[in-house]
């Protein structure tokens, strides 16, 4: 007889394999979009079902990353349609941090926190400004990711960053007039 | 890109800060920042910014997964089709990966240049070995969930099935048995198999659990002065199966079970088949049967 571990040893990694290297990832933009833990890691628990189960439909060879985070947008969009629609027919407005109010209206407010100022911001702009700033991913990617032309992310990343800039002050208030000018163009 | 400070817009400034900007877009970037103390101020802050949500949310990467979200978890819960569908049903991208290992192995261990012969290991065609194995998995999939008509002939029927199976595979088949583990013979089937023909016996144990051995004729046989016996696995999810060609066959046996025990077992089957009507010799039954559970 012929030794198997000889043979798994030279295996690939399995597809489900690579599936769970991205859960560490996975669950800090998770963390970061929602604010509540125990919601985040829901996220990211269905996001991890779905993968496994259609792991069959990952292309090997192509980012692997990639594909997860899209499911997890898919996923959270479907969530959040779900909720809303709940709210709706409850006429409730429980907390949701993602249906936080526009930054404009807080211009004025300076929050030491990061995650304070990440839940300020429109998620639209969050998304982009965490798959680029924490994810380090290329444009394309992120615009595939979320399933919006290149153009919208450049904006929504220039405006997220602009706000979160203004809302953690950082160094000297600087902005001049020419990036109001650029804000103010949508 | 033109080195002409005109042509920087904001995209530029972002992909600036992200280092997504060709080196001649980010030479004239720099150029102009170094002149606008302003901007060259406001990309810093963006550039700390994502320093700062790195600060903030890394230590989520070394945190310990909860259950509900580790990959093993959720092996147990996959259906068998799914698992079985992982290893065969894919385009052959996906598991070519997998049957290159077989392909290295059974180079090695049968001292095969047939399989090298056979096309190069890249060849993306399907090698005698991988559909078989896929016939075997599929016939599993297929009957082993099956409640109602698992079988065409019952165990009551033993010798009727035999006779059966050994008048259309063309040798002697053989039922081994398999008792010493808990496992007894539910019945067994003629299957299709390409132009030839296949057979399936079924075992259950107290537990409903099933294994199938899928017998048929072998292929292409290796080099003469290999031996037969070679022995072939895989495993994922809960489900592993062993082949390997004996005599006039090729076998897989196939099952629920870890890959001990399924080595153990198809050690028993071996030797039944070779030397069909002598008690088996096993060393190791009573601790493979307890490590099942």
């Amino acid at each position: 007889m012929t030794s198997f571990e000889e043979m798994e040893s030279m295996g690939e990694p399995s597809t489900e394999d690579l599936i769970a290297e991205q859960i560490p990832r996975l669950r800090r933009y998770a963390r970061a979009l929602i604010s509540d833990p125990v919601k985040a890691d829901d996220l990211v628990q269905d996001t991890l079902v779905r993968a496994l189960s259609r792991s069959h439909l990952w292309q090997p060879g192509t980012d692997i990353r990639a594909w997860m985070f899209t499911i997890l947008h898919n996923i959270h969009v479907n969530h959040q349609r779900q909720r809303y629609v709940r709210a709706e027919h409850q006429e409730l407005v429980d907390d949701q941090p993602e249906m936080a109010s526009p930054a404009s209206q807080d211009h004025h407010l300076q929050v030491r926190d990061l995650g304070r100022a990440l839940e300020l911001l429109p998620e639209a702009q969050r998304q982009v400004v965490l798959l680029v700033g924490l994810e380090g991913m290329n444009y394309k990617k992120v615009a595939a990711v979320l399933e919006i032309p290149v153009g919208t992310v450049m904006s929504r990343l220039h405006r997220g960053r602009e706000t979160l800039r203004r809302l953690m002050a950082y160094g000297p208030a600087s902005g001049g007039s020419r990036d109001l000018k650029k804000q103010a163009s949508p | 890109m033109t080195t002409h400070i005109q042509s920087i817009d904001e995209d530029d400034f972002q992909a600036f800060v992200d280092g997504q900007l060709s080196p001649e877009a980010c030479r004239t970037v720099m150029t102009y920042l170094a002149a606008n103390p302003d901007e060259s101020e406001r990309m810093n802050e963006y550039h700390q910014l994502s320093e700062d949500l790195h600060q903030r949310f890394d230590e989520v990467l070394y945190e310990p997964l909860p259950k509900r979200l580790r990959v093993d978890h959720y092996r147990q819960n996959l259906s068998l089709a799914e698992r079985v569908r992982s290893w065969f049903d894919i385009d052959m991208r996906t598991f070519v990966p997998r049957f290159a290992a077989v392909a290295v192995l059974m180079t090695a261990s049968v001292g095969a240049g047939w399989w090298l012969k056979a096309g190069d290991v890249e060849d993306q065609r399907v090698t005698p070995a991988m559909s078989f194995a896929r016939q075997a998995a599929s016939a599993h999939m297929l009957f082993a969930p099956d409640l109602r008509y698992p079988v065409e002939f019952g165990a009551d029927q033993q010798d009727n099935l035999l006779l059966w199976l050994t008048e259309r595979l063309g040798e002697q088949v053989h039922a081994p048995s398999l008792q010493d583990i808990g496992f007894v013979l539910v019945g067994g089937r003629l299957l299709p198999a390409a132009e030839q023909a296949a057979a399936q016996l079924m075992y259950e144990n107290p537990d409903n659990r099933r294994i199938t051995l899928y017998i048929r004729e072998r292929w292409q046989a290796p080099l003469p002065a290999a031996k037969d016996g070679s022995v072939s696995y895989f495993g994922e999810g809960g489900l592993s199966m062993v082949y390997w060609i004996e005599g006039p066959f090729a076998y897989a046996l196939i099952g629920e079970m870890d890959r001990e025990q399924l080595f153990a077992t198809a050690k028993t089957i071996r030797q039944q088949v070779e030397a069909p009507g002598i008690a088996p010799v096993i060393e190791q039954t009573a601790d493979t049967d307890k490590d099942a559970t």
